[in-house]
This record gives C-alpha cells, structure tokens and sequence, in this order.
C-alpha cells in the first residue's frame, strides 16, 4: 500500500521533472534554429520575476504576509516556479565558461528537485504510512511490532522530509549566487 | 529563517570575495584569444564597470589610425592580403569594437559579420564594397561585366535577395537567356518560347506570368498542335497566322468572308476566339461573347497590334 503510493507519486514526480528538463532543450533548440538565441538573454529576466513572484507563498506561509488563500499560493509558488525555471534553463542555455553560472544552474535544478519532493511526495507518503500504522493497530498489534514492521518506510519518509527542508536553505543560496551573476552582468558586460 | 538568512549572506559574501579574487574561474564567458593571453585574469584592462568593455580602452593599444600598418608592438603589418583589408577601420565614423569584436571566444571570437552595421562607414568606403570584400567577389561574367555599383542590386545585410533594374541594361544585344541560361524551364511549353521571356514574364518576378492564351484564342483538340503552328516569326509570339493547315487558306478565307463584305481577314482572332467561334455575335456564345469583350476591352488593342499575321 504505502509502496505502490509512494512509488506511483515517484514517478509522478520524475515525469514533471523530465518535462522540464525536455522543455527547456526543446525551446532553445527552437530559438536556435529560428536564430533568435538572443532571446534567451532575456528569459533571465522574466524566469528570475516569475521566481521571485512565486516567492509569495513562502512569505505568507512564514506569515511575513496575511492576504491571499495559501492554497492559492502554493499552487500559484508551483507554476510560477516551474515556468521560472523553464526560462532560467533556456537562459543558461548550454553556453557555461565560469563556474558562477554553472554552479547557479545545477543549485536551481536541486531547488526545483526538492520542492518537487515536498509537494508531490511528502504529503502523500506521510498519510500513507500514518494509514499503514493505523491499519496494523486495528489488527492488534501493539506499538513496538508496529514501529518494527513499517521501520524502512518511516525512514523513507524521513530521508523525504530531510530532503525537503533543505529547500528553502538552498532557495537562499540560489538567490546569492543570482544577485552575484546580475552584479557581475552589471560590472562586466553591456547590457542590453 | 535564520539559517537560510545566514545561509543567503555567507554565500553572497564568500561568492564576492572568491570572485574578486579569481574572475576569470568564476564569472569570465571563456579564455581570451591567444593575442590577449596575458590579460586573461585582468578584466579591468578592457572592461569599466556598468560600461562592459569600451573602446577608449582598446584603443590604448588598438590605435585605429594604425590598424592594418602596424602591430601593437610597433612592427609593420604585411601590405596586402587580410592585415590591409583591415585599413577600412580608419573610415568608420564611430568606434565600438565590441559591436563587432569579442575577445571571449568561449562564446564567439567575432559577431556574426552580418550584423556589421555598414553605416559606421563613411560614405565613400561604404560605396566601394570590394575594399573589404575582394574575397567574395562574384567571377561570373554577369558581375564582372557590370559597372554598376554593388549597392544597386545587393544589400549590406546580405547577399541575397538581390533587386536588379532590368531597366539599366543596355539595349544593344542580349537577351533574358543571356544571362538566365540556367534557370530557363526545360518543359515543352517553354522550349518553343525561343527566348522571348518577356511575352509573359515580367523582369520584377518570374512569377506570377501572365500567359493566358484563352484571352486570345480558346484551345481545343485540333488547336494547335505546336505553337509554332500559328507563330510562325522567330522569336516573338505577337504575330500568327491561321494560314498554313489544310483548313484554312487565304483563297478560301476571302471566299467565306466576301459575302460578309469582311476584307481584313488575315487578323482572324480579332472575331474568333475559338475554332467554334463563327464570329456572327448571335447566338452560339463564343462568338457573341467574344465581340462583346471585344468592345469594351482595352486588351483587344494589344492583340491587334501584333494581330495581322505573317
């Protein structure tokens, strides 16, 4: 029970992820051939907005903010962010020199990665093995033989939640390594 | 919050430091081109703050007065070959080396040529297209003949498409297949044209043609066999003649015609748009048809230009 849900939401999971890895490739091949690859310097800008807007969800779930429904929110925080990344892919485009933009890269993919984790598997996985141990209880067995029975899924979840709470830590640090790519953008290049 | 907050500033500080320190590793677009190796970790030789790289600070190496005479160290330059093409740099009216020139060639040495911005020039250099580009310059005796200046035909942007004023050729001699050997259609219809392209093609566009030989004379079965049935003058299809089958003859012609009191019979067309066309203008359609557009149509008077037979 809690494998089948677990591992369907897995791929779930995976396929969201491979959409927007394929999307991305799929658009700057496109900008590529139709020569307009100078587009992409700009889906920095917008895919940076989409990201920050979506950034309204942390704050009213940390309630810095109290207007709009979190539901709302959250479900706007997952396509702002998900479209966001889709640019800031396209943007970086397959074009790496420096480690600066490289490193910027690899953190945005993890930071999508683990707020995939939170949203589609997490949930899920907690209430599947909330059901599981309340199913055994039903069936009489007392709490240590429960603990030893569903042992490998609590630590699914918990390596899950570990996971998870490292989202918004590396949420920030993608956001130091981006002001450090616009100052050096700034510093060092012609812009527009 | 607070350990992503410490998280957020550790990064951003560590990051500028490391990035002060090391530019070139972590943010360069890639390694300068072999000439500017010595510089590669030194941006601020070319690059000014919020200016990226500008030419005030090329130049102090780059002169532009001496570009294509002398190297940077002082040497001369060969006078001839690529080092001189180069000369044309003295006639731009503005510099911005980096509109054209990039040293990172992790992305590109050079921007695409095409995107060279032709007005820079003055207007004198600008005219003289082969000062720069004797490479490309077309062998065929079509542009080597021509005298006319590369800018009437082409743009800076690219080569093609071209525009060519048919209007600038001489008179004298030549023809459409003279210079379009090569793209003269192969079909039968065309190969009884002989050349003469301009009965309905127009010099702007081959397409679209306007050949519509019903606005003359309707075809059916027996009409004609070969164009060359009824134009018979070489070269032009702006004469004919219905003279010539077994049908028709000049004697049986002014035979039918005498009785209608007709004594211009060697324009046949001019009443029969069709071998079923009695050119009565009664009934039976064709013929009354083809009399009234007759009429009121400005076209007739082109055909009876070339009307009239051979």
């Amino acid at each position: 029970m809690f494998r089948s849900v677990v591992i369907g939401k897995i791929v779930f999971t995976l396929f969201w992820y491979a959409l927007l890895i394929l999307t991305a490739l799929g658009a700057d091949y496109i900008l590529h051939r139709l020569e307009l690859y100078w587009v992409g310097r700009y889906f920095g800008i917008v895919g940076t907005g989409l990201i920050l807007a979506s950034l309204t969800y942390s704050l009213r779930k940390r309630k810095v903010i109290d207007v709009g429904s979190p539901k709302f929110l959250l479900g706007m925080h997952e396509g702002l962010s998900w479209a966001g990344a889709l640019m800031l892919i396209v943007h970086a485009g397959v074009h790496f020199n420096a480690l600066l933009p490289w490193m910027a890269l690899w953190l945005l993919l993890i930071v999508v990665a683990s707020g995939f984790v939170g949203r589609l598997l997490l949930a899920d996985a907690r209430a599947a093995l909330a059901g599981h141990a309340a199913s055994l209880a039903e069936q009489g067995l007392a709490a240590p033989e429960i603990d030893k029975r569903l042992l490998l899924d609590a630590v699914a979840v918990d390596a899950m939640n570990r996971w998870r709470s490292v989202h918004m830590p590396l949420t920030t640090i993608l956001g130091a390594l981006t002001l450090l790519h616009i100052a050096s953008i700034v510093a060092y290049s012609r812009w527009p | 919050m607070i350990k992503s907050l410490i998280a957020f500033f550790a990064t951003l500080v560590f990051g500028a430091v490391l990035l002060l320190a090391y530019p070139a590793t972590w943010i360069s677009p890639g390694h300068l081109t072999a000439g500017h190796a010595q510089i590669n970790a030194r941006c601020a030789s070319c690059h000014t703050p919020g200016r990226s790289a500008t030419p005030e600070k090329c130049q102090v190496c780059h002169r532009v007065d001496q570009i294509g005479l002398t190297r940077v160290d002082g040497s001369a330059l060969p006078t001839s070959g690529r080092t001189a093409r180069t000369r044309f740099h003295v006639a731009l009216t503005r510099t911005d080396c980096a509109g054209c020139h990039t040293l990172h060639p992790g992305q590109q040495a050079r921007r695409d040529p095409s995107a060279f911005q032709h007005d820079l020039l003055d207007r004198a250099t600008r005219a003289a297209c082969a000062t720069c580009h004797t490479a490309q310059a077309p062998k065929d005796a079509r542009h080597t003949s021509s005298t006319t200046q590369c800018g009437s035909c082409h743009q800076t942007r690219a080569w093609k498409p071209a525009t060519f004023d048919h209007a600038a050729l001489s008179s004298a001699g030549g023809t459409c297949v003279s210079c379009h050997a090569k793209v003269t259609p192969a079909n039968a219809l065309h190969q009884q044209a002989a050349g003469d392209c301009g009965t309905c093609h127009r010099t702007t566009a081959w397409r679209p043609a306007d050949f519509e030989h019903t606005r003359y004379f309707a075809f059916d079965r027996n009409h004609p066999s070969t164009c060359a049935d009824c134009h018979k003058a070489a070269g032009t299809f702006k004469t004919y003649t219905c003279y010539g089958c077994h049908e028709h003859s000049p004697a049986s012609m002014a035979s039918k015609h005498r009785e209608e009191r007709i004594t211009n019979i060697d324009n046949c067309a001019r009443c029969h748009r069709s071998s079923r066309d009695r050119g009565e203008g009664g009934e039976g359609g064709e013929g009354g048809e083809g009399r009234r557009r007759r009429e009121g149509d400005g076209r007739e008077r082109s055909r009876e230009r070339g009307g009239g037979g051979v």
